[in-house]
């Protein structure tokens, strides 16, 4: 059977780069398999799954070297219009490819521009909708679906197709928890039911592991490792060579083998793990005392209250009362439309509240301008992009000094004190868009904190991150709130927060659901589910473990084996 | 074509190297159709923002005619010229308050692009400046004869009018031309902005001495209007290029540093 995709000795040079971005490749795939591929921030992911289609090298330049082939095609060959039937995109911000103003429109676009006939367009949509669950929202706008949605949508647009390979680019990193197992599970079931093969890039090393027949690893363009979800996920020196984070399951019975606590294989899949579970000794109960919240009145920032309606009658928030104290670090969590960021632009007075009021520092939030909170409350935004303009790292970061009273030289040493706190000094005059993701995340960041605010704000600071870059971001967190700030992350990443956040806000439906100590919401399993935010894998096998087991990292939960029971 | 920089000796590619032929038919002058598409949306956008410093036709200029040049050297004389007077076409039709003779909006527009894109390129578009200096010489000589020969401006007057745009021919007959292409090569950000303000100023000059000169047969206006411009026209001139000079700028720094394909025609 002719492979679905073949790259043969693949290498390519971005215009005027002297590094590959990707070496000497060699893959196929193979008609109805899933492949998962992961690797470090800048490791060659995207670059491969462009190359796939062509874009890369026919849009980018550069030099490439070695063929690759789609379903028999050339992709250096065929123009990348015509390389479109045979190859779906699906990239990482669904907002950023949808053109129409319907879902039915939306999955319509890509066959008519394929010419396919009417009919027979009309069955595909239909198909495509129902294989995503989106049947029945035909005459909705793209827009006022879910991020999850969104991401279905985009799917559905690629399977309606029907390619010979759809490939997703981190298709889940501003998906919640309950949205990326979904998507993950949609795309094995479509890549089985229909044989179309599927590779997907990402950092959800939980949900490859479940879903992916085979995985990837690249590093710096090269392919470093592949083999089955279990091959590569039991290489614990493979991944923490390239800064990836194996499944939680995976790296608590890593710990108990090591300990001799768990025999025979170590499992990759949490039902696997829960399965044997039975098999090791009862664990000690494991509940902590929780460090006490800072005292002082007033709080630095409360809510009262607070409703807000949107124009068309959706209320986002709903009654929402909470305070933020000095110094504290709070995780607010909440799926994909649970109210997070509408409440975070009440913070900003980017949105005034229906209903309610906010205070900071105790005086009301309406007798300050904009302007005024921004020098108090710092936000740095999920997508750094959106927020960049300038053409240097050093006017990008410095630019928010411009209107305030301060001296030149004030302004240069707070400059000089916020790239050196991001560590980078060294890149002050690049172009912003000339570094990584995650550099450019530190760019904003560094712009946010030489107004040195009070409150800091992160808006999903960890998405598309791969675990180093996550953890290096959290990490600053952390020593900012020790060096007195106070920090708020917005995230659904709960398994990266527990070393860092104290006490979480759980929101849902414009509500705060919970608002308590991380380890009681991490284990308020019913609440969670309310918010479609799934327990993390290391909840999952504590509480399976023994009532009591309050766990909530893979290094705790193996931990409580080696406490008296 | 130049050599390739031979690579290092580690990382080395074990896969021959392929020859990066356009498959693609969706491209002018070697300018991908998306290129053009995405420029002619940032016309159109900028048609919408009137810039009135100044009432030279008796109303103000879009700002868009700051970009006109910029759509030239990025895409080439012909791309940009699409993709310029696509954007003044959308422009008149959604925002006509900006826009004088839509006609000569639109035509402007593709010939500012046009008049850039012949200001670089080398050689290779040598015979497309010579049509370009023949035409804006026989445009001078003829807008000579019908103002001064036939409608009696005197002719101090009418070059005291046209100076701004005299000194853009000008730049584009002398060896500046070339120092104008070098600035814009420049890795120096700021000899870009330079050439990008030179460049807008010699390509929009010398398209907006065709408009006039097209419009003088139409209107035929009388002298006392040739003593507004002398101080108007510079004034203009000046707006356009350094709205050239600050958009070029950030644009060619964004392209630089995501490093897509270049357009074969582009000069930055």
């Amino acid at each position: 059977m002719e492979p679905a995709a073949r790259l043969e000795q693949v290498s390519y040079y971005y215009p005027g780069a002297d590094r590959a971005a990707l070496l000497n490749i060699d893959l196929e795939i193979r008609p109805g398999e899933m492949v998962g591929v992961i690797g470090a921030t800048g490791s060659g992911k995207t670059t491969l799954c462009l190359a796939l289609n062509g874009i890369v090298p026919q849009l980018y330049g550069g030099r490439f070297f070695g063929r690759v082939t789609v379903a028999g095609r050339d992709t250096l060959e065929h123009p990348i219009s015509a390389l479109a039937s045979q190859v779906g995109m699906v990239m990482q911000d669904p907002e950023s490819q949808i053109v129409t103003a319907s879902v039915e429109n939306e999955v319509a676009f890509a066959l008519e521009n394929l010419r396919v006939p009417r009919p027979e367009m009309r069955a595909r949509i239909a198909e495509a909708l129902a294989a995503v669950n989106l049947a029945g929202l035909e005459a909705r706008h793209p827009h006022e679906l879910s991020g999850g949605q969104q991401q279905r949508l985009a799917l559905a647009a690629a399977f309606a197709v029907r390619p010979a390979l759809i490939v997703l680019d981190e298709p889940t990193s501003q998906l919640d928890p309950r949205s990326t197992a979904d998507l993950f599970a949609l795309v094995r079931r479509l890549c089985q039911a229909r044989g179309t093969a599927c590779l997907v890039t990402g950092h959800a090393s939980e949900e490859m592991a479940e879903t992916a027949g085979r995985i990837l690893v690249l590093s710096r363009g090269r392919l470093v490792a592949a083999g089955s979800p279990a091959e590569v996920y039991r290489d614990l020196p493979l991944l923490a060579r390239e800064h990836l984070r194996p499944p939680e399951v995976t790296a608590a019975f890593s710990r108990l083998a090591e300990r001799g606590v768990a025999r025979g294989p170590v499992p990759v899949r949490l039902a696997d793990g829960l399965a044997a579970l039975p098999a090791l000794p009862v664990p000690a109960a494991f509940s902590p005392a929780e460090a006490p919240r800072p005292a002082g009145e007033p709080p630095l920032l409360e809510a009262r209250d607070v409703h807000y309606t949107y124009p068309d009658g959706t209320a986002a928030l709903r009654g929402v009362s909470l305070e933020i104290r000095r110094g504290e670090y709070v995780a607010v969590l909440g799926q994909n439309g649970a109210g997070k960021s509408s409440l975070i632009r009440h913070f900003l007075k980017f949105m005034d509240p229906s209903q309610g009021e906010l205070r900071i520092g105790g005086e009301p939030l309406a007798g300050f301008t904009t302007a005024q909170l921004a020098r108090r409350i710092g936000y740095v935004p999920q997508n750094p992009d959106r927020q960049i303009f300038s053409a240097t790292v050093e006017e990008e970061v410095a630019f928010s000094l411009r209107g305030l009273p301060l001296s030149p030289e004030e302004k240069e040493a707070r400059t000089a004190r916020a790239l050196g706190a991001l560590g980078l000094a060294g890149q002050r005059r690049s172009h912003p868009f000339s570094l990584s993701k995650g550099d450019r995340a530190r760019v904003v960041i560094a712009a946010v904190l030489i107004m040195e605010p009070e409150l800091l704000v992160f808006d999903e600071p960890t998405t598309g991150q791969d675990d180093a870059g996550a953890r290096a971001i959290l990490d600053l967190t952390r020593e900012l709130n020790q060096a007195g700030r106070t920090i708020v992350v917005v995230t659904h990443h709960l398994s990266l927060m527990p070393p860092y956040a104290r006490r979480v806000l759980l929101l849902g439906g414009g509500r705060v659901l919970l608002d308590g100590p991380l380890r009681a919401a991490y284990h308020a399993v019913d609440l969670l589910a309310q918010t479609d935010l799934r327990p993390t894998q290391a909840v999952a096998l504590a509480r399976a473990s023994r009532p009591g087991n309050l766990a909530v990292t893979a290094e705790e939960f193996a931990g409580t084996y080696a406490l008296p029971p | 074509m130049s050599t390739p920089e031979p690579l290092p000796e580690i990382d080395r590619p074990l896969g021959a190297e392929r020859d990066l032929v356009p498959v693609s038919p969706a491209s002018i002058g070697g300018a991908p159709v998306a290129y053009v598409v995405a420029l002619s949306g940032v016309v159109a956008a900028f048609s919408f923002i009137p810039f009135s410093i100044a009432l030279s036709a008796g109303s103000s200029f879009p700002m868009a005619q700051g970009i006109y040049a910029l759509c030239g050297l990025i895409l080439g004389p012909w791309a940009g010229g699409v993709a310029s007077g696509a954007g003044a076409l959308v422009g008149v039709l959604l925002a006509p308050h900006t826009a004088g003779l839509p006609w000569l909006t639109v035509g402007g527009a593709f010939l500012g692009a046009v008049f850039a894109g012949s200001l670089v390129g080398g050689r290779r578009r040598r015979p497309l400046r010579v049509a370009v200096g023949t035409l804006l010489a026989a445009e001078a000589v003829l807008f000579w004869q019908h103002a001064i020969g036939h409608n009696g401006v005197h002719p101090a007057l009418f070059l005291e009018a046209y100076a701004a745009h005299g000194l853009a021919f000008a730049l584009f007959l002398l060896p500046t031309r070339i120092a104008i292409e070098r600035l814009i090569l420049s890795p120096n950000l700021k000899r870009v902005a330079l050439g990008l303000f030179l460049a807008t100023w010699t390509a929009t000059g010398m398209m907006m001495f065709t408009e006039s000169f097209l419009g003088y047969y139409l209107l035929n206006w009388p002298e006392p209007v040739f003593r507004i411009f002398i101080g108007i026209i510079p004034a203009e001139q000046a707006a356009r290029s350094g709205i050239g000079a600050v958009v070029g700028t950030g644009v060619i720094a964004g392209l630089r540093a995501m490093a897509v394909l270049r357009p074969r025609g582009a000069a930055y």
